[in-house]
């Protein structure tokens, strides 16, 4: 059934709705398609307004490229006058990347860019492009498809522009531009309004050549435009307007595209709509407002009564029907609230009734619930002794606080007394009967036995109720109480108290107990022990006799006014009784015992710890004072926090503190950027890799690295450090020492520099000794061969003794050179022994020969003995043992004026093949004095120091002597007086040769054969003296000689001729000795003569010069200024060799 | 309390109505964007000149619609390490980076946030692994890089020095950029028929720079587009000053500062280019959808120095200079 309210809100919504709905549908139709053709023409206007401009650009551009021909000779031009013209062009014409210019025939002549450098020459055929051909053939311009530069990523528009002879109107070169999409940029950007209107430049295949969004360029994007007044799809796929126009250069080149978005197209409409859906909204919401104002005043009055009538129909008799705003509304409400005021009256009257019968029944139950909460409340058991019967009532809870069932036993005396523990009975009947005799009210504790076996305390109380005439007890009423709990918590107590008086008694600290006074009231066997007195004279004691430093009154202050069992620690001395002190620690508290308050104190004797802390104080004290002094400071770095946390000794390394760096943990990273030099960072973190990935327990490293302080100052650390892992062998923490070792490491720098530079004079004076020695030598060796010539030719005595005197000097100069050598080689410790066999008497005879004339000229006797035990055969170096002889016995002679000099060799006692032979050099000369021994020994002095010096010499000799002697492992003593002679001990070291041995030195030197023709020499240096002299003396010596100036032409001459041996210069121009040696022994023209006889005759005379020449191939080796007899047996022994292999 | 039908039904026509009315009558409300900053080096400070005032020409005016956060330019890739983490952390809508080193450190630190970056110049950002594709940027960074121009900056040296046969170019071996310079050079220089002496110089600031470094017959100094060799050029200059013969250097600034000539950017141009590309960014176009975009070079002459060294620029060199320096800028003193 149609209600009246539904049929009232019908009315009124259709009556608003359907004609705004009509009316809403025909304005929106009618207004969207109006804004559509307005924005059609909009989009219209615009793209033809673009199109203009984009024609406008595209012909400056042609006209600037076009302008090019105002030079007149551009094509008669030099190409590289034509190239600079261009690029000219190019930097005006920003808009245009390339340009590329080409003859009507399509071949490519000059092409410049704005990025990139093209060859002159470089011909491209151009005929084949699309443009090219179209601009050629129209003679006018054309676009080419978009091509994309592989450089740049940029779109570029290949434009190609006919330039025409003004007169005839031939093409005459056909310009090709490459014009940057980017162009027209400015151009879309001007006329769009993003986001809803777009300007878009597109190609012919409608490609995005020019948008605000350049990157829809750049990406190839396409767009068509709709051309019609409707929405289309726009750039971003949403509906818009768009149309396009044309630009055209004399044809059709390009599109200009406006597109506008629906959102902009339509935005009057869709403001319009709102409007609509707003007044549409109100309306609805003024009919629905209408409709409900009806329903208020006629609809609800009837609804109400309907409802009323069917809730009194349902039982709700209170209801109240309304009366409404009408008359008619109004009387039917108040007849229908009469009826139903009698009825609920009649009812009302029925219910208090019932409710006053109701509330007595509540009364009566309530009491009796009481009642039962009172019987139950009682946890007691209740006994009721009939004396004069026996009879005894036992309630339930009496049984049930023994656990037996109520009613288990019978209700008299017996029951009760068979129950209670044998050796309660008799104590308990005691106070029952004592009771019966007092009548008092009893309370008497016994124990009774419940159903399972055990027994319970119970605290039985009882009191006569009813008595006889006589005054005689009929009746005793009492309770039982189980107070087994009770007493089982008693005896804890008693067991505690014991339990921790024991505790207290074996404490090994001392307990006091004290009251706020001072006065000990209690203590424990060990304070009796720690101080020496008797527990009795303890208690009679105050604190302040035994704690020295609290007086009794500062005892009452202090605990009188501390919180109780806040314990408090005191260290203070205690005084024994034996008069010693001791350092204790009292922990002690205030506590409440019965309203009293006492101090408990626990005394532990410290004395020993104190002993021990301070020990270990002053211990840390020491070390820390080691660590200032040592710049030592230790880290630690937590590598999963990634933290270090540093010491105070650390950070003052670099030259900060804990308070500067906001504490003592600091990240890797922070380190590592505030301390850390930049050049080292990597090599400690290599370090600290290395450490954290090491699978090794106790993984230790040092290492030294750079730093830098707070104040930018560099220094150097030494890093000692090792790792911490946990059980996964994971490593956790790095511990670490760093010392700041910069003082030490620059000093080591500056001792390094100080070495590099005494290393490099020894090398430059090393250096410098090899040249001068070579240098002097040369010259000397002509000296030398030329008075060594004069002595072949016919002189009067006085020119002989010139001529030995010269020779003598030359070979006093030579020996200092070699001395000045010798003294070099051996303080740079290049000096080399060298241990061959050789024979003693052969060294005693070449002394005695070399001496026995000087000797003889001064006068004095000379003689040089060998003990006969002596071995004949030694190995050492024999040439420094003559040079040692040589020198002693050379000086003994000069110092001698008168008498003798003797030398004498004779074996000291050794052991198995070793020898060690003592030489004496005996002279009757000046003597030393003690003074001058101590520096003769010295380079450069003598004995005789004065200017008018009667003995020459350089003062080497001895010096030179006692260095060869140390080296070869001997002694020299000197044994002398002033103005009686010199005494010299001489002893070297030497091995003995096995016993075949002892033939090869004779081995040494084979007899040669006279010859049948002189012996062929090719003599080769490059001082002419020295070749003239040389070659004079060898011939004198009965060779036959030919010379060469240097390499080049001993090889020339050893091609040319055959000779039985080679002389050979080594420091020659145009080929050295050294390296026409290597000729002659590898070059095929000299195969035939490859094994002859080369003897390197040099100025190169240093340590290891002999050696080197020998290793290039030579076969002997004589060193300038040369003697001739030394160079006689050199060449004899060359070719003894020689003939040696041949046979 | 339960509500009335018709109640609900006038509170929704209500709350409907105030909608409607408001998207009708009242404009949007504009968002601020919030843009950093981080520059390596404060080289490039007239390309965020140049941004700013492309954004502000875009409709971003600072203050209003756009927010700047600019820490001071850093000095070492850890300092832009822990600018980007300052700026990252103040969450912006865009990340304006210069130039490649900052370009680079800008990506590591936007993995994974993946805010965009534009970058304005990187030199070649392929080669230095910010992006992959210059076409289509994979990840979250776009730009503007530098023409690969370094050979027709050769050209344009040599055009002030025709008769020159040999161009010494001073290079750190270490910097990706340098080699990428020479090759270009090298190409030019063989359509050029010229020869080019590149010697390593050491990163030391310590590297002695002196005439005898200077190969004999050099008929100028071609300075390549990398930091090092750029950050010496007062003492390239006066070495070059010395022997009278020009220098060229890609910085239109350093041609203000004296350096003979010049080809190459202008920084308020590609600052300007960097932020049309952050418009689209701020305006929801993906970085992948906004292909890298190459900066136009340009020509730079300072006469003052060509005459200081008794070089006279020609005519057509002179067209071909979009800048021209006729006096020596001021220096500045911070």
């Amino acid at each position: 059934m149609t209600r009246l309210r539904t049929l009232l809100n019908t009315i009124f919504l259709a009556l608003a709705l359907i004609p705004l709905l009509a009316l809403g549908a025909i304005l929106g139709l009618t207004l969207y398609k109006s804004q559509i053709d307005s924005a059609y023409q909009s989009a219209k206007a615009l793209s033809t307004s673009v199109g203009i401009k984009a024609e406008d650009i595209l012909g400056t551009i042609v006209t600037d490229v076009r302008s090019i021909t105002r030079y007149k000779d551009f094509f008669s031009a030099d190409p590289r006058v034509q190239r600079d013209l261009l690029m000219e062009l190019l930097a005006s014409v920003p808009s245009v990347l390339e340009i590329t210019y080409a003859g009507p025939d399509g071949r490519q002549k000059i092409k410049v860019s704005g990025f990139k450098v093209y060859p002159l020459d470089d011909p491209q055929d151009l005929s084949a492009r699309p443009e090219f051909a179209e601009a050629l053939q129209s003679k006018s311009i054309a676009c080419g498809p978009i091509e994309t530069d592989p450089n740049i990523g940029e779109p570029l528009l290949p434009l190609a522009i006919a330039l025409n002879d003004l007169v005839h109107g031939e093409v005459k070169a056909i310009m090709l531009c490459k014009v940057r999409l980017r162009v027209f940029l400015d151009l879309v950007q001007d006329y769009s309004q993003p986001p809803d209107v777009h300007v878009l430049i597109t190609g012919l295949d409608n490609r995005i050549l020019a948008a605000t969004d350049f990157s829809q360029v750049l990406a190839g994007k396409h767009f068509s435009a709709a051309n019609a007044p409707s929405l289309g799809s726009g750039l971003d796929g949403k509906p818009a307007v768009s149309v396009a126009s044309t630009v055209e250069m004399g044809r059709h080149l390009l599109n200009a595209v406006a597109v506008i978005s629906s959102h902009e197209a339509l935005a009057p409409f869709y403001k319009s709509m709102r409007v609509y859906g707003i007044i549409l909204i109100l309306t609805l919401a003024a009919a629905t407002l209408l409709a409900v104002l009806s329903r208020r005043r006629i609809v609800t009055p009837i609804q109400t009564l309907t409802d009323t009538a069917i809730s009194i129909q349902a039982g709700e008799l209170a209801a109240q029907a309304p009366g409404g705003a009408f008359y008619e509304t109004k009387k039917l409400a108040e007849a229908f609230n009469s009826m139903t005021g009698q009825l609920v009256g009649t009812m009302n009257k029925l219910k208090e009734q019932i409710a006053g019968r109701e509330k007595a029944q509540q009364e009566l139950a309530a009491s009796r619930e009481r009642m039962d909460m009172a019987l139950n409340a009682v946890s007691d058991g209740l006994w009721d002794w009939r004396l004069d019967t026996g009879e005894v009532y036992y309630s339930p809870r009496w049984f049930a606080m023994l656990g037996y069932q109520p009613e288990a036993f019978p209700s008299n005396y017996e029951t009760w007394k068979n129950l209670i523990h044998p050796e309660d009975v008799s104590r308990t009947l005691e106070i029952v009967g004592e009771h019966l005799v007092s009548g008092e009210p009893f309370e008497a504790e016994f124990r009774m036995r419940t159903s399972d076996g055990g027994w319970k305390w119970i605290l039985g109380r009882g009191q006569v109720m009813e008595k006889d005439a006589q005054g005689r007890a009929l009746r005793i009423l009492g309770t039982h109480m189980d107070i087994t709990e009770r007493k089982h918590a008693d005896e804890f107590i008693l067991e505690s108290k014991a339990r921790y008086r024991r505790i207290v008694e074996n404490s090994a600290d001392g307990i006091f107990l004290a009251d706020l006074d001072g006065n000990i009231v209690d203590v424990n066997s060990a304070s009796v022990r720690m101080l020496g007195y008797t527990r009795a004279e303890l208690l009679d004691m105050n604190v302040a006799d035994i704690d020295l430093n609290i007086p009794s009154s500062d005892f009452k202050q202090i605990w009188k006014i501390s919180p109780d069992e806040q314990a408090q620690t005191i260290y203070t001395v205690h005084k024994c009784k034996n008069g010693t002190i001791k350092d204790v620690e009292v922990r002690a508290c205030r506590f409440m015992e019965s309203d009293n308050i006492f101090v408990l104190g626990l005394v532990r004797d410290v004395t020993e710890r104190k002993i021990t802390e301070e020990a270990l104080k002053k211990s840390q004290n020491q070390l820390a004072n080691a660590v200032k002094i040592a710049q030592l400071g230790h880290w630690e770095l937590d590598i999963e926090e990634g933290k270090f946390t540093f010491s105070d000794s650390f950070y003052s390394i670099f030259r900060t503190s804990a308070e500067e760096m906001g504490g003592y943990v600091m990240s890797i990273e922070d380190y590592v950027n505030r301390f850390l030099h930049p050049d080292d960072r990597f090599m400690v973190y290599e370090e600290a890799r290395k450490a954290t990935t090491s699978i090794d327990l106790e993984y230790k490293c040092y290492f030294e690295h750079r730093f830098v302080t707070t104040d930018d100052k560099t220094g150097y650390l030494a890093v000692n450090y090792h790792i911490v892992k946990d059980s996964s062998g994971k490593t956790v923490k790095i511990y670490g020492v760093n010392q700041d070792i910069t003082e030490a490491k620059n000093a080591a720098q500056a001792l390094m520099a100080a070495k590099e530079a005494a290393e490099a004079a020894t090398r430059a004076k090393s250096e410098f000794l090899a040249n001068m020695s070579h240098e002097v030598r040369t010259p000397l060796n002509g000296v030398l061969g030329m008075l060594q010539l004069l002595q072949t030719t016919e002189q009067t005595d006085e020119q002989k003794e010139y001529v030995v005197r010269a020779i003598k000097s030359t070979s006093r100069l030579t020996r200092l050179l070699a001395d000045i050598l010798d003294i070099s080689r051996i303080e740079a410790g290049k000096f080399q022994l060298i241990e061959e066999e050789f024979s003693l008497s052969a060294l005693k005879e070449s002394i005695h020969d070399l001496f026995m004339i000087a000797a003889k000229e001064k006068r004095i006797e000379f003689a040089f003995t060998i003990d006969p035990t002596a071995p004949p055969r030694l190995i050492g170096d024999e040439t420094r043992v003559r040079q040692i002889l040589f020198n002693l016995a050379g000086n003994a002679i000069k110092f001698t004026e008168h008498g003798s000099v003797r030398i004498h060799a004779a074996p000291l006692p050794s052991k198995g093949n070793q020898a060690r032979i003592l030489f004496t050099v005996r002279d009757t000369g000046i003597g030393i004095s003690d003074e001058q021994l101590k520096d003769i020994f010295e380079p450069f002095v003598q004995a005789e120091e004065s200017y008018t010096r009667k003995y020459q010499g350089a003062g080497l000799g001895l010096s030179i002597v006692r260095k060869l002697v140390k080296l070869q492992g001997g002694e020299l003593a000197i044994d002398n007086t002033p103005g009686e002679g010199t005494l010299i001990y001489l002893s070297l070291p030497f091995k003995l040769p096995l016993a075949h041995e002892g033939q090869v030195g004779a081995l040494r030197q084979p007899l040669l054969e006279a010859p049948n023709r002189p012996v062929r020499i090719l003599f080769a240096d490059d001082d002419e003296i020295s070749l003239v002299s040389g070659k004079k003396l060898l011939e004198k010596s009965g060779y036959a000689v030919l010379t060469a100036k240097d390499g080049q032409e001993a090889l020339h001459r050893l091609s040319e001729q055959d000779f039985d041996l080679i002389l050979m210069d080594i420091q020659m121009p145009v080929m050295d000795g050294v390296a026409a040696a290597k000729a002659i022994r590898t070059q095929g023209p000299f195969a035939a003569k490859s094994t002859i006889p080369i003897i390197a005759m040099t100025a190169y005379a240093m340590v290891g010069d002999k050696e080197k020449f020998l290793a290039a191939g030579m076969d002997g080796y004589i060193s300038k200024p040369v003697d001739m007899a030394e160079l006689r047996e050199v060449i004899n022994r060359v070719r003894a060799k020689q003939s040696r292999s041949t046979s | 309390m339960r509500m009335k039908p018709w109640a609900f039904c006038g509170v929704l026509a209500f709350v409907l109505a105030a909608y409607l009315t408001k998207t009708s009558f009242m404009g949007k409300e504009e968002k601020t964007f919030v843009i950093a900053v981080v520059q390596f080096t404060s080289n490039n400070l007239d390309t965020l000149e140049g941004f700013k005032t492309g954004m502000t020409e875009a409709g971003y005016e600072e203050g209003r619609r756009v927010k700047y956060l600019i820490p001071d330019p850093a000095q070492s890739r850890a300092e832009l390490d822990r600018h980007l983490v300052q700026v990252l952390a103040q969450k912006p809508d865009l990340l304006f980076v210069s130039p490649t080193l900052a370009a680079v450190a800008a990506k590591a630190a936007t993995v994974e946030n993946r805010v965009p970056v534009v970058f304005a110049p990187v030199n070649d950002p392929v080669s230095s692994g910010v992006v992959a594709n210059i076409q289509t940027p994979e990840a979250n960074l776009t730009g503007v890089r530098l023409a690969p121009s370094e050979g027709r900056r050769l050209q344009t040296l040599l055009s002030l020095v025709p008769n020159a046969t040999k161009v010494f170019v001073p290079y750190n071996p270490k910097e990706s950029s340098a080699m990428e310079s020479l090759h270009q050079i090298h190409d030019a220089a063989m359509a050029l028929g010229i020869e080019i002496e590149a010697t390593p110089i050491g990163a030391s600031h310590d590297f002695p720079i002196t005439i005898a470094l200077i190969p004999a017959g050099a008929g100028a100094i071609f300075m390549p587009r990398e930091g090092l060799v750029m950050s010496r050029f007062k003492e390239l200059l006066a070495v070059a000053d010395t022997l009278g013969i020009p220098l060229s250097t890609p910085r239109l600034d350093q041609v203000e500062h004296g350096v003979t000539t010049g080809f190459g950017f202008i920084g308020t141009e590609i600052g300007i280019q960097a932020a049309r590309m952050a418009t689209l960014l701020l305006e929801g176009v993906p970085p992948s959808r906004i292909p890298v975009e190459t900066a136009q070079d340009y020509l730079f002459v300072n006469l003052e120095a060509a005459a200081r060294i008794g070089l006279e620029v020609t005519e057509s060199s002179l067209r071909q200079a979009s800048r021209v320096i006729v006096v020596r800028r001021t220096e500045q003193t911070p």
